[in-house]
């Protein structure tokens, strides 16, 4: 599979994939390494792995991080009540210790974590590890021990060695600096907010039904609301909530009224509705349908903001 | 032909390390070469876009990579083809240009990976002393700090108190603890089996201790120009002993310099990589929402902020405000360390600190390294003060700090 292959599998899944993204998948999938994701919230970092799996067709396995995460809720626990309650029910069985023992330290009375089971699939599983940066650092070490070997010891089992090595997907917010043994080992994709024609492609693979001139100003409105210095900048997410309400409310373009009333799809924090208020004169052409460009012109220009974005190239 | 794109693409990654001081090596090259193979060599965008995913590992390496790898491969000359004879030949001890300023470390680890980039061609290396030249003609810039290697020691234990003697309060996180308020019941089962099938010795568990982010903004500003080196040197030294620790240096712009000054070998070597950020005019306000902007990331509840500013402000005052409240309402405490808090007569007159002082925690002097080695102290009996546990009571969340003795 080329990244352009990937690209178009991914379209048919309804995510948008531009050219790093699938680059840096189909390089993940090619030199089996992990690939660490960073990127401002709500560009689309965990559904990339998502469809991922479905486009590969096998299993998502997701480990979600959290402060206080440990090896036991992510790798592997023995089951200590079922265990307890075997020895109890055996009690009178005139067994050996060894038999026991071997009955109680067996698969049965394993719990399989996200880790120890995406390592024991059949097939390949893509294996997500959700916002690292929220794990302590304790457990990046632990991660990357795993990551380097993709074997886990089980002390009472033996060494279990993964059959396939699993496609991994790091994601990260970025609330804290991961360590540069966890970047080295990865190969690293920053993610940033969509282009233009990006996210009127993507606007339009998610909700078919949506009018061209709201897609058009969405996308012209997002562009202007991501230069504000907002406490929250607005991702695709977003974008994508907005669209769909708009539609709900059976609106095919933007007018103060409907932004007024819509606003908290987009902007979360009440300084950011004040200073979006503030600002009213500059999006005003946006409303007006003055500023935004035609579908057909040219993507990466100016779009009538004042401001001349840079190509790309 | 593979064997040439072998050593150009080695020579690319020598050329990331000593020169954009990127932590790349043998294992990158090793992956990069697998990645051009993947992708192709005929097509040079996508050649740059798989070896951007290998060599980078933060945003601010990907914002400089492209440059990078045009300038190598396709760049009119090229900078790096003089590399490729001649990188062998190199003594790998090869003293650094500066290296009279700087303490030779007999046997010291990895000296080519620190040495400053020393210009190899004439083309860069003019480009280089123009541009020092424009600094200088257009805002009569001096010689850039330097962390200082005096003192450090007296610097490094106070940093160590402040990160051991304040701590935030309790987490919500439970972790396992020998006299822990609550019978952990997991581990308490864990080890019945041990003894036979009856619980014996029961596992308790705590709240962990949430350890406070410290980040150091220091205004390197004209006029702060003699006050700036004791603040840098607090900050190598807070810098080191704790990784949760970040230092921003700032003038007319701002620049991340923590991963400088977590090096153990930066004392005494001239911190030319601040460019614009040190000893041009002050731009408090939007330096500080840069910061805001930028670093929102450390910006939590457990952090607590220190600004060594004189809070001369020749920006605009309301974003100064701006800025100054997101992080007050955002973070643990501000603390705000003026050169002259501690002289008798002082008032916070300046504009720029007037609009500060309302979301300022703490005013504290510090005029030299001494007012900054009492730094921990000072802190702590602030903390004790009543005017504190009001804002604590009053913040809603109580991530208050508490003193350990």
């Amino acid at each position: 599979m080329t990244p352009d292959d990937l690209r178009e599998r991914f379209a048919a899944h309804g995510y948008i994939a531009g050219d790093d993204v699938a680059t840096a998948l189909d390089l993940t999938l090619a030199l089996e390494k992990p690939l660490l994701v960073e990127g401002p919230a709500g560009v689309g970092k965990t559904e990339s792995a998502k469809v991922l799996a479905e486009v590969l067709g096998t299993r998502l396995i997701r480990l979600q991080c959290y402060e206080g995460l440990d090896a036991a809720s992510a790798l592997y626990e023995w089951n200590y009540a079922k265990q307890l309650l075997h020895i109890r029910l055996t009690e009178h069985d005139q067994l050996s210790t060894e038999t026991r023992e071997a009955q109680i330290f067996s698969e049965p009375f394993l719990l399989r974590r996200p880790l120890l089971e995406a390592i024991t699939q059949e097939r390949a599983p893509v294996l997500l590890i959700d916002e690292i940066d929220r794990a302590d650092e304790a457990f990046e070490a632990f991660l990357l021990e795993l990551l380097g070997e993709f074997q886990v010891t089980i002390p009472e089992l033996g060494t279990i060695r993964a059959r396939e090595r699993p496609a991994v997907i790091v994601t990260s917010n970025r609330t804290r600096e991961l360590s540069d043994a966890l970047r080295r080992r990865c190969l690293y994709l920053w993610l940033d907010y969509p282009d233009a024609a990006r996210e009127r492609a993507i606007l339009h693979a998610r909700l078919p039904g949506i009018d061209a001139r709201l897609a058009e100003q969405i996308v012209a409105f997002m562009a202007f609301l991501r230069e504000q210095p907002f406490q929250k900048v607005p991702g695709v997410a977003e974008s994508l909530d907005w669209a769909l309400a708009l539609t709900r409310l059976h609106r095919d373009a933007l007018d103060e009224r409907s932004v007024e009333q819509t606003l908290g799809c987009v902007l979360k924090v009440r300084e950011d509705w004040e200073l979006l208020r503030a600002q009213r004169a500059r999006y005003e052409p946006i409303l007006r349908g003055d500023g935004a460009p035609a579908a057909s012109a040219a993507p990466e220009t100016d779009y009538g903001l004042g401001s001349v974005r840079a190509n790309r190239g | 032909m593979s064997a040439t794109l072998g050593a150009r693409v080695a020579a690319f990654t020598a050329h990331l390390r000593e020169r954009e001081r990127f932590g790349v090596g043998q294992a990158q090259t090793l992956d990069a070469l697998r990645a051009a193979e993947r992708v192709g060599i005929t097509d040079l965008r996508r050649v740059r876009a798989a070896l951007r995913l290998v060599y980078c590992a933060s945003p601010d390496e990907v914002a400089r990579f492209d440059a990078a790898f045009d300038a190598f491969f396709r760049g009119p000359r090229g900078i790096a083809q003089p590399h490729l004879g001649s990188r062998n030949t190199r003594p790998a001890s090869t003293p650094p240009k500066d290296g009279g300023e700087r303490a030779p470390r007999p046997g010291g680890d990895r000296p080519a990976a620190r040495a400053l980039p020393v210009p190899a061609d004439p083309a860069s290396s003019s480009g280089w002393e123009a541009l020092l030249a424009r600094y200088s003609a257009s805002s009569a810039r001096s010689a850039p700090p330097a962390v200082a290697a005096q003192g450090l020691e007296t610097m490094r234990a106070a940093a160590a108190r402040l990160v051991s003697r304040l701590r935030l309060a309790q987490a919500r996180r439970w972790r396992a603890e020998r006299t822990g308020p609550r019978v952990d019941l997991r581990r308490t089962l864990r080890a019945i089996p041990q003894t036979g099938g009856d619980p014996i010795a029961l596992a308790r568990r705590g709240h962990a201790r949430e350890s406070a982010r410290f980040i150091v903004l220091i205004d390197a500003s004209r006029s702060m120009a003699e006050h700036v080196a004791p603040l840098l040197q607090f900050a190598h030294a807070l810098c080191r002993t704790t990784r949760r620790a970040h230092a921003f240096v700032f003038s007319t712009a701002l620049h991340d310099l923590t991963r400088t000054l977590r090096d153990p070998l930066v004392p005494g070597r001239p911190l030319r990589e601040l460019g614009e950020a040190w000893g041009g005019g002050t731009r408090l306000g939007a330096s500080l929402e840069a910061f805001v902007e930028r670093a929102g990331r450390l910006i939590t509840p457990q952090t607590i902020v220190l600004i060594g500013s004189d809070g001369l402000d020749t920006g605009e005052l309301e974003r100064l405000e701006r800025a100054m409240r997101a992080l007050h309402g955002r973070t643990a405490v501000v603390v705000w360390l003026h050169p002259s808090a501690g002289s008798t007569g002082f008032t916070p007159s300046a504009q720029g600190m007037r609009t500060a002082l309302p979301y300022v925690d703490a005013l504290l002097p510090a005029a030299g390294a001494d007012d900054l080695a009492a730094l921990p102290e000072r802190l702590a009996s602030y903390v004790r003060a009543p005017s504190f546990a009001r804002r604590a009571r009053g913040g809603g969340r109580t991530y208050a700090l508490t003193t350990t003795r």
